[in-house]
């Protein structure tokens, strides 16, 4: 039995430790393909609508610069609708940016 | 000297189940959001949906391998191999696509591309020292592990 004392310390953390890892909201599925870039230098202006821009339904090609919010993908098909989105829920930190309903970080600059 | 051996090893295989079993239930917990992650890679994106399943069941299987004294061994070797595979992946997308987000479970998934390298190749030489440290003692008494 003590030969397997740690193996089951070890099995007991994991589930555990996964149990309260907090998780990212999933992805709706295929309706899941707009992506909208965000030019502006900080994470703070997010809430700008103007900063944001439509990259259409291609998967990006990436971005660089500063470490800020770069790509978001949504499920809104315009950038009116997204930006409308942005306009109400006002984020100002990654973190409430991911928080809108339909909408996720796609990649960051600086990963 | 040859109980610090055996506490090393049976340390290093708990820390493999360790996190073996944590990133597996991790990414069964957040399934939908794993699987669209690695759908997004330029290397493995066209094979996501059979990925996504056999990775969690692979490391489950692994950490049972290094759990059962018998397949120790065995579970040491598929965990080098496992985890040098992770780290020629961790190496590919630091080269050619470093904007995209890390397809990892739980809490791993928000090192950056260079946090995660170091860690994996931290954890593959841990995996290659328990190998190393076992075969050598057991030529010298076969299921030194068993005792």
């Amino acid at each position: 039995m003590k030969k397997y004392m740690l193996g089951i310390i070890a099995f007991v953390l994991a589930i555990s430790f996964s149990a309260f890892t907090t998780h990212q909201k999933a992805r709706p599925g295929k309706t899941f393909t707009n992506y909208y870039e965000f030019d502006g230098s900080s994470n703070s202006g997010l809430y700008q609508t103007g900063d944001w821009v439509s990259l259409g339904t291609d998967l990006p090609s990436g971005c660089g610069g500063a470490n800020v919010v770069c790509i978001v993908s949504a499920s809104e098909s315009t950038l009116g609708a997204f930006q409308s989105s942005i306009s109400s829920a006002h984020p100002t930190s990654e973190t409430e940016l991911d928080n809108i309903d339909g909408v996720s970080i796609f990649s960051r600059k600086n990963p | 000297m040859n109980r610090n051996k055996i506490y090393f090893i049976n340390l290093v295989a708990a820390l493999f189940i360790l996190l073996f079993t944590y990133t597996a239930f991790s990414k069964f917990l957040d399934f939908r959001n794993f699987q669209y992650t690695l759908g997004k890679s330029p290397l493995v994106g066209r094979y996501h949906t059979m990925i996504a399943w056999a990775l969690p069941v692979g490391e489950l299987i692994t950490s049972v391998l290094l759990f059962m004294p018998r397949t120790k061994l065995a579970g040491l070797h598929v965990s080098l191999l496992l985890m040098s595979v992770f780290t020629l992946y961790i190496a590919y997308m630091l080269a050619f696509a470093p904007h995209l987000p890390c397809s990892c479970g739980g809490v791993i998934r928000w090192m950056n591309w260079k946090q995660h390298l170091v860690f994996n190749l931290f954890f593959t030489g841990l995996a290659g020292a328990g190998i190393y440290i076992h075969k050598n003692d057991s030529e010298r008494q076969p299921n030194f592990l068993l005792q």
